[in-house]
C-alpha cells in the first residue's frame, strides 16, 4: 500500500514536469523581451513620482492599464503581484479599446497605428497617467516613454517636456540610463 | 675631580632626557593607537558612504538592466585609488557590473554576502544595498586596501620621528641650560672642598647661591669649617703654649744644671780643700803635740834642776800656745766656709783705719808706713773684708827686715778688662785694691801656692805664722765673688792684687 502511495505521488511529480514542460513554448511567444518590459514597467513606478492629486485616497490603488495589444500575457500580473507604490496596492486593467479605457496612472499602449495612438493620447491629455508604447515614433508623438531594442537590449526614449506636463517627476536616475527627446 | 663634576650633570641631563623620551614615547604610541583606530573606524564610516552613494546611484542602471551606466558608475571610483575592486550584484545576486576593466569575475565572491564591512587581512571589504524606495534592486561589493593607512602612518611616524629627535635636543639645550641650576652649586662646593683640601686653609668659605637644599648644605658645610678653624686655633695656641713651657722647663733645668754644677764644683773643692786641711792639719797640729809630750817626758824621766824644768815647762807653754793659736785660725777658716751673712755697704777706709788702730804697737814698734787714701766702699761681708785687710796689712808688718812700707791703692777695672785676665763672664765694674809692701818677697812661682792652707814658704822659726792666712783671704775674696793673685820677687816685696765687684 505505502509503495503505491509513493508511486502515485511520482506520478504527479512527473505530470507536473510534463505539464510544464508542454506550457513553456505558448508563454515564450511574449517571453524574454516582453518579461523585460513588464518588469520595466513596474520599475517605473520607482523612479517616477506621481502628484497626490492623482489618487482619491492615500491608500487607493495604483493602475497600470494595457490598452490594445497585451504583450506581456500574466508575466505582469505576476510582477505586481503583492507590490504597493507609496501604500498604494498595484492593479492591472485591460481595455480592449478606447470605450474601455478608464483612469490609470500608467497606460501601456500596445497599438502600431499611428493615428489611434494619436486618439488615446488626445483622450488621456491632461492626465497624470503615464504612457509607454513600443510604437516606432511614440516619443516624438505626443508619448512619454518609448521602449526600443538596441544590441539585444531594452532601451527607453522618454519626452521629458511631456512627462512634465502630465506633472510627472522622472528621477534624474532614470533619465541616465534613458534617451532624452524634446 | 673635574670627571666627577661632569658625572653629576651627566646624570642629570640623563634624568632629564630619559623623562622625556618616556613620556615622548608615550605620548606618540598614545597617540599612534588614537589614530590607529580612529582611522579604522573612517575608513569604514568613508568606504560605507561611498558605497552608499555608488549603490544608490546605480538603481536605475540595474533596473532598466543597463551595464554601460553600472560600469560608468563604478568607474567613477578611479577617483579613490584605494579601492582594488568593485562589483554590482543584480537581484537575483549575479554579477552584473565590475571595476576595475578587464578584472576576472573570479576575484569576486559568488553570491553577495550580508551588508556590512569587514577588515579581512589588509583589506576591508564589504557589501551595500542598492534600493530604490523600498525595492532592493542589487548589491554593491567594495574591497579597499589599507595603503592609504600606512602611507598616513608612515607620514605620522616620520612627524613623530622628528618631534622627538626635534625634542630631544631642545630638551638637551634646555637641560643644559637648568642642570646648571642645581649642578652649579655642588660644583662650586667641590671645588672649595678641594682648595681646602689641597691648601689647608680652613678661612676659606663657600658661597651661597640659592635659598634651597643646597644652601642648606652649602650653610652647614661653612658652619663645619668655621669649627674646624676654631679648633685648629685652639691646638695651634694650645701647642705654642705647650711649647713655651717646654722651653722654660728647659731653661729651668738648664739652669739648675748650671746651679749644680756650680755647686758641684764647690763641693769638689771644698773636699779637696778638706783633704788637704785634714792631712796638714794632722801634720802641723802633731808638731807641737809631739814637742808637749817630748818635753813632758823629759822633766819627768831626768832629775832637773831649776833652771832647765823652767825651760821646759816654757817650750811646752809655748807649744801648747802655738797648738791654740793653730785650732784658733782652723776654726776661723772652717768658720768662713759656712757663712750666709747679709752684704752690706762697707767702706774700706773706716777698715783700714781700725786695723791701723789695732796693730799701733806693732806699726810703731817696727816704724812702719801705711798708706792709704780713696779706698772704695763695697757690698760685703765687713767682718770678713775687716779679716782679709787685717791678714794682709799683717803679712806685711810681720814678712819684713826693715822699716815696712805699706801702700794700699785701688782703682776701677772695667768688665772686659776682668773678662780677659780671668775668661769669666763679668757683669759690671770691678774694684781692684793693690797692697804692696816692701817686705822679703817670694819667688814668683809660688805665686798661687801661697794662697794653700797651711803652705808656708819659710821656716816658721825665722817669721812666725800659721799658714792659713793667705788661704783665709783667698776664701773671703771668693766668697765676694772675686778674685786674687800675687806678684813679687824675692827681697823686693811683694804685691796682692784683690778684684771685687762693685
Amino acid at each position: 500500500m505505502q509503495n503505491f502511495a509513493v508511486l502515485r505521488k511520482a506520478a504527479a511529480c512527473c505530470s507536473c514536469i510534463l505539464f510544464s514542460v508542454v506550457c513553456l513554448p505558448a508563454q515564450r511567444t511574449t517571453s524574454r523581451e516582453n518579461q523585460v518590459k513588464a518588469v520595466f514597467l513596474f520599475n517605473f513606478t520607482q523612479f517616477i513620482e506621481w502628484p497626490a492629486s492623482a489618487f482619491n485616497s492615500p491608500d487607493a490603488p495604483f493602475i497600470i492599464g494595457v490598452i490594445g495589444n497585451d504583450p506581456f500575457g500574466n508575466y505582469l500580473d505576476e510582477t505586481v503581484a503583492g507590490e504597493k507604490v507609496m501604500n498604494h496596492p498595484l492593479v492591472i486593467q485591460r481595455y480592449k479599446d478606447l470605450g474601455e479605457l478608464q483612469t490609470c496612472h500608467m497606460l501601456f499602449i500596445g497599438q502600431e497605428d499611428p493615428q489611434k495612438i494619436k486618439t488615446i493620447l488626445d483622450v488621456l491629455n491632461r492626465r497624470h497617467t503615464l504612457t509607454v508604447s513600443d510604437y516606432k515614433n511614440f516619443a516624438y508623438s505626443g508619448g512619454m516613454i518609448r521602449f526600443y531594442t538596441q544590441e539585444n537590449k531594452t532601451r527607453l526614449q522618454i519626452n521629458l517636456s511631456i512627462a512634465k506636463a502630465a506633472e510627472l517627476n522622472i528621477s534624474s536616475k532614470l533619465l541616465r540610463v534613458a534617451e532624452i527627446i524634446d | 675631580m673635574k670627571i666627577k663634576g661632569t658625572s653629576i650633570q651627566r646624570k642629570l641631563m640623563r634624568v632629564i632626557l630619559q623623562t622625556c623620551g618616556a613620556v615622548l614615547i608615550l605620548t606618540c604610541t598614545a597617540f599612534f593607537a588614537y589614530e590607529y583606530y580612529s582611522f579604522l573606524r573612517t575608513t569604514r564610516i568613508q568606504l560605507s558612504t561611498l558605497g552608499k552613494v555608488i549603490a544608490s546611484n546605480s538603481t536605475a542602471a540595474l533596473a532598466f538592466d543597463n551595464r554601460e551606466d553600472a560600469s560608468t558608475l563604478l568607474s567613477a571610483l578611479k577617483a579613490e585609488p584605494h579601492i582594488v575592486a568593485a562589483c554590482l550584484y543584480d537581484e537575483a545576486g549575479n554579477v552584473f557590473s565590475t571595476y576595475p576593466e578587464g578584472i576576472s569575475v573570479d576575484v569576486f565572491p559568488q553570491r553577495p554576502g550580508a551588508d556590512g564591512y569587514i577588515y579581512t587581512g589588509t583589506y576591508l571589504e564589504g557589501f551595500e544595498p542598492s534600493v530604490e524606495g523600498n525595492k532592493k534592486l542589487g548589491t554593491l561589493y567594495l574591497k579597499s586596501d589599507m595603503e592609504a593607512m600606512y602611507a598616513r602612518f608612515q607620514l605620522y611616524g616620520r612627524i613623530a620621528f622628528l618631534v622627538i629627535v626635534g625634542s630631544f635636543f631642545f630638551a638637551f639645550f634646555l637641560s643644559r641650560r637648568l642642570q646648571k641650576t642645581i649642578s652649579d652649586p655642588i660644583h662650586s662646593l667641590a671645588d672649595t672642598a678641594r682648595s681646602i683640601s689641597e691648601h689647608k686653609d680652613y678661612g676659606v668659605r663657600a658661597t651661597k647661591s640659592n635659598v634651597d637644599e643646597l644652601g642648606l648644605l652649602t650653610d652647614a658645610f661653612n658652619q663645619m669649617l668655621t669649627q674646624i678653624e676654631a679648633q685648629n686655633s685652639a691646638i695651634t695656641a694650645f701647642n705654642q703654649q705647650l711649647e713655651q713651657k717646654v722651653h722654660q722647663r728647659t731653661a729651668q733645668l738648664e739652669q739648675a744644671k748650671d746651679e749644680m754644677e756650680v755647686i758641684n764644683n764647690k763641693l769638689v773643692k771644698s773636699n779637696r780643700d778638706l783633704e788637704q786641711f785634714a792631712y796638714v792639719a794632722s801634720h802641723d797640729l802633731q808638731e807641737p803635740l809631739r814637742k808637749i809630750h817630748t818635753f813632758t817626758e823629759m822633766a819627768e824621766k831626768k832629775a832637773l834642776d831649776q833652771e832647765q824644768q823652767k825651760l821646759y815647762f816654757q817650750k811646752i807653754k809655748s807649744s801648747a800656745k802655738r797648738m791654740s793659736e793653730l785650732i784658733t785660725a782652723v776654726l776661723n777658716y772652717s768658720r768662713l766656709s759656712r757663712t750666709a751673712e747679709e752684704f752690706a755697704d762697707t767702706d774700706l777706709n773706716i777698715v783700714v783705719e781700725n786695723i791701723k788702730t789695732d796693730f799701733e804697737l806693732l806699726i810703731s814698734e817696727k816704724n812702719a808706713t801705711i798708706e792709704n787714701k780713696g779706698l772704695p766702699v763695697i757690698k760685703g761681708i765687713s767682718l770678713q773684708l775687716h779679716q782679709l785687710c787685717l791678714n794682709l796689712i799683717s803679712n806685711a808688718l810681720k814678712f819684713t827686715e826693715q822699716q815696712p812700707v805699706i801702700q794700699i791703692t785701688s782703682r776701677v777695672v772695667s768688665a772686659e778688662d776682668i773678662s780677659r785676665m780671668t775668661g769669666w763672664v763679668a757683669n759690671g765694674n770691678y774694684a781692684e785694691l793693690v797692697f804692696k809692701d816692701n817686705g822679703i818677697g817670694f819667688d814668683q812661682q809660688y805665686a798661687q801656692k801661697i794662697f794653700t792652707i797651711f803652705q808656708r814658704l819659710h821656716d816658721k822659726h825665722s817669721y812666725a805664722g800659721t799658714g792659713i792666712g793667705l788661704a783665709l783671704c783667698k776664701k773671703i775674696v771668693d766668697n765676694h765673688n772675686g778674685f786674687i793673685t800675687a806678684q813679687s820677687e824675692v827681697g823686693k816685696g811683694s804685691a796682692f792684687y784683690i778684684y771685687l765687684p762693685v
